[in-house]
């Protein structure tokens, strides 16, 4: 009891215990009556397929991965026995298309919501004290880790991504940043689980896991490496592999019919319509023409994507001595490029995956605080800008007087409409604008992450 | 040690993970076990009609928004196969490949949670030859947008005798028949007024002349805003009619409105979704072509059309007569008995129940039968038909 008390005592007078209690009740207002109408449907047909005994992949009603519905089967089942009900009249009244296309109009039950974006709240949190204790070990500036703590806990980006649009991309930008802090500390096995827990998540960590266990084995390569360094090397590489193993292993029936799925799906996709990427300029309709003459040839160069991380990861191996800050660098960059190969269409959401690992690089060298601004603020305006920000406002309109839908459809309608300067509406023109901006940021970001690998501390001391 | 602090969340995460897997594989769990059953079916003659009740049973586990739809039937359907029209040799028209490839897939899993019976299959320009040549019985959908002219040109027809002997056509796109396609073109290839195409005299060789009114595209109204009943009680949710047919050609032609209802004038109103028999088949006319996927109109919303169409027994309507249909809402583990009356002449062989929930639904429940009327026996009327809960 006495330890408990004293626990308890520590928590309360934690120099970040006030700021999470401020977080938690921001994020408890924006929860309920917020979303991205596009991706409700999915949200809630996939769940509902899933929570009726149905495979939500057999039956093509998901794109999302197993994780996502074994958290949230137990949250829902409950609910349910209580008697609580998440019907919504509105629920696939979608006008329109894709998301740079026209209107759509959706709403949900908030309970849905709440429930929806419950375990959003959980990683956040835990996203963020990986961060406090990861700084915390890599620094000696007392102040950061808390300041750093706060970059990420009250980021406006990744508020909206998570508890307004309610994107599961938080719980892959988790397990990454879990997965190379575990891997920084040398615990390999803990640091596959992870990645590969990510994994069941979303395909990102497993492109991370790839390159990381080709270093972990061929690390030392531009020495001569004895025999007994080759062994202890293999057996953390076996660790690290076992670890990926053992988290996908027990899923394995859903996640290879989810992995078939999105095989598929990316093999069909028809056009890119933009995003955060070298695509940038396909939000405009004319030049999205142009780039998706060539699609088959980008798709076929997107499927080869393992096999060059592979092959660029042993190139790193050859001419670079790897220690755990390298490591650190060297995840954060392959995170990076996994954005310049897959998606082909990279939706502003995707970039929280690499935001933490930016946030703990920051504690290195700060001027990644900067490039982690110039991201997160290109990837809030791209998001703002696709139908404005009243779409995010159905369900408060359908479930409180505070607003009707029509009037937010009439005003939706009119940004939709309004014409643009060098596209044909001026929210094309900003996605352009925007995502050149955040392109301008990746690639920034990435050869100041190319340069960090080669001109490390190490090599600077001699 | 602090390191393992986190493999403890770790673990405690793959716990509850490998513990809803084994919640969500195990069949002893609540969440299946919604159910509905026709508990008795009356019927008393009253010259040449019948008066028919059913009571049924609906159980909910989840919370249910279930809709019961009744079908006099002339004929007892038989779930015959599907196949679905796609050679990327040809060019799509007004739509592209990998939706025709979708609408395929979610057609299989909307069929198949509907119960349906037989294959749902991808088909080619050779072997759609072959189907047609020998005769089967099937269904046919056409979603590309053009025949490929093996199959209908100024040469060919191989489409009308097959309806005529019994298939189904269900086609999307501009008015049929309009566009005819090489094997070989490419999308930049179609023009209008290329000579290979049949344009209007496409529908005539269909037996559908004055069905269509060849108008340009911004001179049509595109979308429908009324429901019809058949709509209302199936919740097909098509509703673009800018090239749809005529909906008095379909009720001369004792057809039925399956879907949604626009137009400028009465005298001009079109029918998202029509059914027409030819012969001893029918052909299904979708106003438009198929659209964007994950947009009304798009590949999941149409195949979810589709599937209720071939699982709700529609197609062996008898015209004469009126669907029954009744929305339900449950709370999870309600029970709810419900009765069903209707009045029919002799000339129907049953009646087919179909069962289903809306996707708003959080329970999920397709349940489908057919009941032969002349097995029952006749018996006293059930008066004053009240919900029993």
């Amino acid at each position: 009891m006495q330890t408990i008390i004293s626990l308890f005592h520590r928590v309360l007078d934690h120099e970040i215990f006030g700021y999470i209690m401020i977080g938690l009740l921001l994020r408890l207002v924006l929860m309920p009556y917020l979303t991205w109408p596009f991706d409700l449907g999915a949200y809630r047909s996939g769940l509902a397929y899933f929570l009726n005994g149905y495979d939500p992949y057999f039956f093509h009603a998901s794109i999302y991965p197993p994780l996502v519905y074994f958290l949230t089967l137990p949250l829902f089942s409950i609910a349910y026995s209580f008697r609580f009900s998440f019907n919504s009249p509105t629920i696939s009244d979608l006008i329109g298309g894709s998301s740079m296309g026209a209107v759509a109009s959706s709403a949900v039950n908030p309970g849905f919501l709440v429930l929806w974006k419950l375990p959003l709240l959980c990683f956040d949190l835990l996203a963020g004290i990986v961060i406090y204790h990861f700084v915390k070990g890599m620094t000696v500036d007392p102040k950061a880790p808390k300041r750093l703590f706060l970059v990420w806990f009250f980021n406006p980006f990744t508020l909206a991504i998570s508890y307004v649009h309610g994107s599961y991309d938080l719980l892959v930008a988790f397990f990454i940043l879990l997965g190379v802090f575990l891997l920084y500390k040398g615990s390999y096995f803990s640091a596959g689980l992870s990645l590969g827990l990510g994994t069941l998540a979303k395909t990102a960590p497993i492109l991370v896991a790839l390159p990381l266990s080709i270093i972990l084995l061929f690390r030392g390569s531009e020495g001569s490496l004895s025999v007994s360094a080759l062994k202890a090397h293999a057996r953390d590489f076996l660790r690290f592999t076992g670890g990926v193993g053992a988290s996908l292993l027990p899923f394995a029936l859903l996640f290879v019919e989810y992995s078939y799925l999105m095989y598929e799906g990316i093999s069909k996709e028809i056009s890119i319509t933009g995003g955060l990427n070298q695509w940038f300029f396909a939000a405009d309709p004319q030049k999205s023409y142009y780039v998706n003459q060539f699609i088959g040839t980008i798709q076929t160069a997107f499927f080869y994507y393992p096999l060059i991380c592979v092959v660029v990861s042993l190139f790193f191996c050859k001419f670079l001595k790897f220690d755990q800050e390298r490591v650190l660098f060297a995840a954060t960059f392959f995170t990076f490029l996994i954005y310049f190969f897959l998606p082909i269409t990279m939706q502003p959401q995707y970039l929280v995956w690499v935001l933490p690992l930016l946030i703990v690089i920051s504690s290195l060298k700060r001027h990644f605080i900067w490039l982690l601004g110039l991201c997160s603020a290109a990837g809030l305006l791209f998001y703002l800008s696709i139908q404005s920000p009243l779409v995010f406002f159905y369900p408060l309109a359908m479930y409180t007087s505070l607003w009707r839908p029509e009037e937010l459809v009439r005003y939706i309608t009119v940004y939709s409409n309004i014409p643009g300067v060098f596209s044909r509406f001026l929210r094309q023109d900003l996605c352009t604008l925007f995502g050149g901006i955040g392109f301008v940021g990746l690639v920034t970001t990435t050869i100041l992450l190319i340069q960090n690998l080669w001109v490390h501390k190490n090599d600077e001391a001699k | 040690m602090k390191q393992n602090r986190w493999l403890f969340v770790l673990g405690a995460i793959l716990i509850l993970l490998l513990a809803s897997e084994l919640i969500w594989y195990s069949p002893y769990t609540s969440l299946r076990k919604g159910s509905f059953s026709v508990l008795n079916v009356a019927k008393q003659s009253e010259g040449s009609m019948m008066n028919i009740t059913i009571t049924y049973q609906l159980n909910a586990s989840l919370p249910l928004d279930a809709t019961i739809v009744i079908t006099p039937v002339r004929t007892n359907p038989k779930d015959l196969p599907v196949y679905v029209f796609y050679d990327v040799d040809y060019p799509a028209v007004g739509t592209d490949w990998v939706l025709v490839a979708m609408l395929q897939a979610h057609l299989k899993a909307e069929l198949t949670l509907r119960g349906y019976e037989s294959a749902i299959k991808l088909v080619n320009a050779e072997e759609l030859k072959t189907i047609l040549l020998a005769g089967e019985q099937a269904i046919l959908i056409m979603a590309s947008g053009a025949f490929p002219s093996n199959i209908l040109s100024r040469d060919v027809n191989l489409i009308k005798p097959w309806i005529d002997s019994g298939g189904v056509l269900i086609w999307f796109g501009f008015y049929v028949g309009y566009y005819v396609v090489d094997k070989g073109m490419t999308k930049a290839d179609i023009k209008d007024d290329d000579p290979r195409n049949l344009r209007q005299n496409g529908s005539k060789l269909l037996g559908l002349e004055n069905y269509f009114e060849y108008l340009e595209l911004t001179d049509n109204p595109l979308v429908a805003d009324y429901s019809s009943p058949i709509s209302e009680a199936l919740g097909t949710s098509y509703d673009l009619i800018q090239q749809a047919s005529f909906l008095h050609m379909v009720w001369a032609d004792n057809g039925l409105v399956l879907g949604k209802i626009g137009g400028e004038e009465p005298s001009r109103f079109r029918s998202s979704i029509s059914m027409v028999p030819r012969g001893r088949g029918r052909i299904v006319l979708f106003g438009f072509f198929l659209m964007q996927s994950l947009a009304l109109n798009g590949p999941e919303s149409a195949a979810w059309d589709i599937a209720q169409i071939l699982s709700s027994g529609v197609m062996q309507m008898d015209p004469m007569s009126v669907m029954w249909h009744r929305d339900h809402r449950l709370a999870g583990g309600e029970t709810l008995t419900g009765f069903a009356s209707m009045t029919t002449d002799f000339e129907i062989a049953g009646l087919a129940v179909f069962e289903y929930t809306y996707k708003k639904s959080d329970g999920m429940l397709f349940y489908r039968d057919f009941i032969n009327v002349t097995d029952v026996d006749n018996g006293p009327p059930i008066t004053n038909p009240l919900f029993l809960r």
